[in-house]
């Protein structure tokens, strides 16, 4: 048995100090090492040598310039802006009404009602989207309205966890109070309940849709020709011949993913959840 | 009692307030609305394709017109190729759910303990998760391609051995398999460990230090139980999706690295035999719940008992 010894550097955590030293630096070492293949990518995607050489002799702007300009890629993101802008919504209200069920209302069957919410993050991923795909083949129906659907499942455990985060941080006081001097339900909603939750639910919004923005595996499957979204461009471009403009798609995720994040944990308290 | 509002004709507000008096009456109705679309959407969104997908793995062909066959699931275990794939599958996911737990608990027992700006760190480790998995994997492409950096540093530290070559041929093995599937499922498992060790009470560290138990002695018996709730769910949210992956497999692997995500997509994108993928995606399934049942049954469901 060792013997106590107050001296010791770290003693108000009862921390070795040298373990403490041995611990903060492997976890450096762990997070440059995450951030490396980033960092590669994005000093690649100005690289004038081609697409995977490194590191690059000269730079360029060009394969930026390509997305904007192949008729393709531009289809790929006006189609992930066009489910990601019609299923985010979707998503955040039926999750909204979700929460607010369970928050609100007491009833046998409640954590199934969340299991069933969350559903999607206990499935394997490849699963969901065959099963999804097979159904929606035999009744017939295929391309955007089914992929806008299958991006609203994807999303929806996401966005009924964070939404649970930002109706638990609510004063329902304050709608007893809006009905006490009057006002119906839907007014109290309106002028009080979605006022006071408005930046949880711009924040989930944003996070919600950079969900939609990045979903690969289930429109992988459900996609028709027309309905080609970003990623799905990717995939086709990694697998079937490496396009140079890769490295600069996977700058502009990137991109949509810090500057979304930023915004939302700015904005909200949806950190806990998101982070 | 009902309230004039200046945006709205008189018979809209007539309307709302008959029909919020019509529902102030049926407290099921109202709880009917607020959870009726989520478990629709999931039932048929979810639920009812999956069983779907497991009628179809019983039959010889797509209905209508295709008959009763167990011939899908003979296939799977009379082949040994099938098999391999299947033990290929778990041990790869065995071994990937080890290293990030490990990696990933180290991780946030840093930031946790000892890092002056959480906040930063932390959205540093958050940031790759946000990012899209298929540029997680393609960045591995850029970092082990032969002549790419992870080739250049290790033949530069290694200039002794006079092999240019080396660690530049770790692309498409079972290797960078591994390796991408660590890197794509460490960020989102350090979350609910660093959400754990956080809110642990540390003067129980210090208690037991004074009571003369070493670091390791420590850490076993009293920080790990104090934080076993995150490793569980870290746990999860690496297993759940390695042991379905088909990405991962497919970029970062040679043909002999293929896992079981991987065989279903091939059988629905390329041979077209979807009602022995959809028996391969049966068998996926019934293996997580079975793994998710007994963790649910040692510990309840982490993400909902949190309340």
């Amino acid at each position: 048995m060792s013997k106590v010894n107050p001296d010791k550097k770290g003693y108000a955590h009862g921390l070795q100090s040298h373990g403490g030293t041995v611990i903060r630096l492997l976890a450096g070492v762990l997070l440059v090492l995450m951030w490396l293949p980033m960092v590669t990518l994005i000093i690649l995607s100005v690289s004038a040598d081609g697409l995977l050489a490194f590191p690059p002799r000269s730079l360029t702007v060009d394969w930026y310039m390509e997305i904007f300009t192949d008729p393709q890629a531009h289809k790929a993101i006006g189609n992930t802006l066009r489910i990601g802008l019609v299923a985010t919504p979707i998503s955040i209200s039926v999750a909204t009404l979700a929460v607010i069920g369970v928050d609100r209302y007491s009833f046998r069957g409640k954590p199934w009602v969340l299991l069933l919410a969350i559903a999607k993050l206990l499935v394997p991923g490849i699963v969901g989207a065959i099963a999804v795909f097979q159904a929606a083949e035999t009744i017939g129906i295929s391309g955007y309205p089914v992929v806008v659907f299958v991006h609203v499942i994807a999303t929806l455990p996401f966005s009924t966890l964070v939404m649970m985060e930002t109706f638990s941080n609510f004063d329902e006081s304050l709608e007893a109070a809006a009905m006490d001097l009057g006002a119906n339900e839907l007014r109290t909603f309106r002028t009080v309940t979605i006022p006071n939750m408005i930046t949880g639910i711009i924040a989930t919004s944003l996070l919600t849709f950079t969900f939609s923005f990045n979903e690969f595996i289930f429109t992988y499957f459900v996609r028709d020709s027309g309905s080609v979204t970003l990623p799905v461009y990717l995939w086709n471009n990694i697998v079937y011949g490496l396009d140079p403009s890769l490295n600069a798609i996977s700058v502009i995720f990137l991109v949509v993913a810090t500057s979304f994040l930023l915004l939302a944990v700015a904005i909200s308290s949806v950190r806990k959840v998101a982070m | 009692m009902s309230t004039k509002t200046a945006w709205s004709p008189e018979w809209v507000d007539d309307g709302i307030e008959s029909t919020l008096a019509f529902l102030r009456e049926r407290e099921r109705l109202q709880l009917a609305l607020f959870i009726g679309p989520v478990v629709l959407i999931m039932f048929i969104g979810l639920i009812v394709p999956v069983l779907y997908m497991v009628a179809i793995s019983f039959l010889n062909g797509l209905p209508p017109g295709a008959e009763f066959t167990l011939a899908n699931y003979q296939r799977l275990v009379e082949s040994d190729v099938y098999l391999n794939i299947g033990i290929d599958t778990i041990v790869l996911t065995l071994q990937t759910t080890s290293l990030v737990v490990v990696l990933g608990y180290l991780l946030a027992y840093g930031i946790a303990m000892f890092a002056k700006r959480q906040k930063l760190l932390l959205l540093l480790v958050v940031l790759p998760f946000w990012t899209n998995y298929l540029v997680r994997n393609f960045a591995l492409i850029a970092i082990f391609q032969t002549g790419g950096p992870f080739n250049q540093l290790l033949s530069n530290i290694l200039f002794f051995l006079d092999n240019p070559s080396i660690g530049g041929d770790v692309l498409f093995t079972r290797t960078s398999v591994l390796m991408g599937l660590v890197y794509s499922f460490l960020p989102v498992a350090v979350l609910p460990m660093y959400a754990s060790i956080s809110r642990m009470d540390k003067s129980l560290i210090s208690a037991s230090k004074d009571l003369g138990a070493g670091p390791i002695k420590t850490f076993v018996f009293v920080t790990l139980p104090q934080t076993k709730d995150g490793v569980f769910v870290g746990t999860l949210l690496a297993a759940v999706p390695t042991f379905g992956a088909f990405v991962t497999p497919a970029m970062l692997g040679g043909p002999n690295d293929n896992m079981i995500g991987r065989l279903i997509e091939l059988q629905y994108m390329q041979v077209y035999d979807v009602p022995f993928g959809s028996a391969l995606g049966t068998v996926l399934s019934l293996f997580v719940i079975a793994v998710l049942s007994i963790g649910f049954l040692n510990d309840g469901i982490p993400i909902i008992d949190n309340e």
